[in-house]
């Protein structure tokens, strides 16, 4: 009996010390026309002029269903050209996503239109949350669970990665060479800064993205803390000839112009210090912005980033610029203040974690608002100013050409638009779980349609290029 | 959103902290702070590369900076 019982233990740590997270690959040398990037994608007949971002928002399958409705929408949305379908879905050229909403852009990205047949069996209406915690409680798997270097996370992976995503990875979608780019968010645990999975975020820790799962970083940007343990990427920093782009080294020197700048330079710098940083810990992507709309704000705002829309507006390739932000954030009622006691700890916990990240999105919302509105004045400015002047002195011109002329739609598709507040509260009611009843799927697919096809700026869109519905 | 025009006798490139950015004699927007700028090559203009502090312009005035042949 004995025997048998040190023949099992041994076993049991056998098969533990076997489980591993799965390991990002190492990259022999930095490779820029090579990998995950925007420019090796193309925008086919599409090309730039419209360009289109969208952000799927956390949320689980609220989000999912929420950014899938969006997605149904545009496909169904049609305007007159040579090309063969003219589907303002076409036109898309990046999603940028966190935690559930990741999971219908990487779908998307991979298999396109084939979303439309598959998506919603698979995912949308399937007990997701069902099948983890059944992974979970599963005898088989404690063994695994064990290894200190496998844990919950690792165990969802495996389950998106057989069940959801095919055992896709980067590298299929680099295969398509074609746009969107699908830019997935985690939040990196010690800088709190976003961790997107594209090739330029993997060069300064010399790691080849074409070998990473998309379940991995489906499920890195889903990571919600204490519910999954942080997902572990290998940092090999210092192995591959990576050099920092020049912005780096400018933006080290606007710490009083430019805070936010100088703040991204630092963090790209502290991933090159591999020996201090062997490791990275990757948690849901909503708790550095939980939106998805901090990166393309910065892609619109600078030419820093490799994925530059300003970039792309001063070479002016870009004439109507698109951001449709899909926003399913939750507002629950709340029963905290018709009681003296106070909250317990669970409550105060869950609002602790939730509340900053709900207010930073809606900043985050404002400063795209904010952008907008600043360029529309520049432009409006300019034009004032070489109208007063030909007024004052016909003929005369003005001393610097205007800049690049665009046109911006931004669109919010959220909650917080739906009326009337009864409806609006049986959507912001909606939990958080990857796994909904029928119904609120359907109805959450329905109300993005009908916030879409409201919203003012589609609306301004589709008169600017005749689309129809 | 600041406002640079990089001013050279030919329609080149410009390139802004190593990136083909935008093109001579016309006016667009960089991020506000540092910022190095040249013509890429040939390098046949002078100096080889700026380095500035942008802040404070418009697209009325912008930043002017000027590259000559030597």
């Amino acid at each position: 009996m004995k025997r048998i019982l040190i023949c099992l233990t041994l076993a049991v740590l056998v098969l533990a010390g076997c489980a591993h997270y799965e390991k990002n690959p190492k990259i022999a040398n930095v490779a820029p026309k090579a990998g995950y990037r925007f420019d090796n994608l193309s925008p086919g007949e599409a090309g730039d002029d419209v360009f289109i971002i969208l952000t799927f928002s956390g949320g689980g399958t609220r989000a999912a269903a929420l950014s899938y409705g969006v997605l149904e929408t545009l496909r169904d949305t049609r305007y007159p050209g040579t090309r063969k379908t003219n589907s303002l879905l076409d036109e898309v050229d990046v999603i940028s996503s966190v935690s559930g909403g990741s999971f219908t852009a990487a779908y998307y990205g991979l298999f396109r239109d084939e979303i439309f047949s598959s998506f919603e069996k698979k995912f949308l209406y399937h007990n997701i949350q069902g099948d983890l915690a059944g992974m979970v409680f599963n005898p088989g798997n404690w063994f695994t669970l064990i290894s200190p270097e496998f844990s919950r996370t690792d165990l969802a992976v495996r389950y998106y990665d057989t069940h959801v995503f095919d055992g896709k990875t980067f590298g299929d979608l680099i295969s398509q060479a074609s746009r969107p780019m699908v830019i997935m968010n985690a939040t990196d645990i010690s800088t709190g800064s976003p961790f997107s999975f594209v090739q330029e975020q993997f060069d300064p820790i010399c790691s080849d993205l074409a070998g990473v799962s998309i379940a991995a970083a489906a499920t890195a940007s889903s990571c919600f803390p204490v519910a999954f343990a942080p997902m572990t990427l290998n940092n090999y920093a210092g192995t591959c000839s990576y050099k920092a782009p020049v912005w780096v080294s400018m933006a080290g020197e606007d710490m009083l112009v430019n805070p936010p700048r100088y703040a991204r330079a630092e963090t790209l710098l502290s991933y090159t210090r591999g020996k201090g940083r062997p490791f990275l810990h990757l948690i849901d992507g909503g708790v550095s912005d939980n939106i998805g709309l901090r990166g393309p704000l910065t892609s619109i705002r600078s030419t820093d980033p490799a994925l530059s829309v300003l970039r792309r507006i001063n070479r002016g390739s870009i004439k109507h610029l698109v951001v449709i932000v899909v926003d399913a954030k939750s507002k629950p009622d709340s029963n905290l203040d018709k009681t003296a006691s106070p909250p317990g700890i669970e409550s105060v916990l869950m609002k602790v974690a939730t509340v900053p990240m709900d207010n930073y999105s809606f900043d985050t919302v404002q400063a795209l608002q904010d952008a907008f509105k600043s360029w529309q004045q520049d432009q409006q400015a300019y034009k004032d100013c070489a109208s007063v002047l030909d007024e004052a002195c016909s003929g005369a011109k003005m001393p610097y050409p205007a800049p690049e002329e665009i046109r911006f739609y931004p669109i919010y598709v959220g909650f917080d638009r739906i009326t009337p507040p009864e409806k609006r509260s049986y959507f912001q009611n909606m939990a958080t779980s990857f796994h909904l009843k029928d119904q609120e799927v359907t109805d959450l697919r329905r109300i993005a349609r009908k916030l879409l096809e409201e919203s003012e700026g589609f609306n301004a869109l589709k008169a600017d290029l005749n689309a129809k519905h | 959103m600041e406002f640079v025009c990089v001013t050279f006798e030919d329609q080149r490139d410009v390139y802004v902290d190593g990136v083909q950015t935008a093109r001579t004699n016309e006016t667009f927007r960089v991020e506000e702070g540092r910022h190095q700028f040249d013509l890429g090559l040939p390098p046949d203009y002078d100096p080889p590369e700026m380095r500035l502090t942008v802040t404070g312009t418009t697209p009325i005035k912008p930043l002017a900076i000027n590259f000559s042949k030597p």
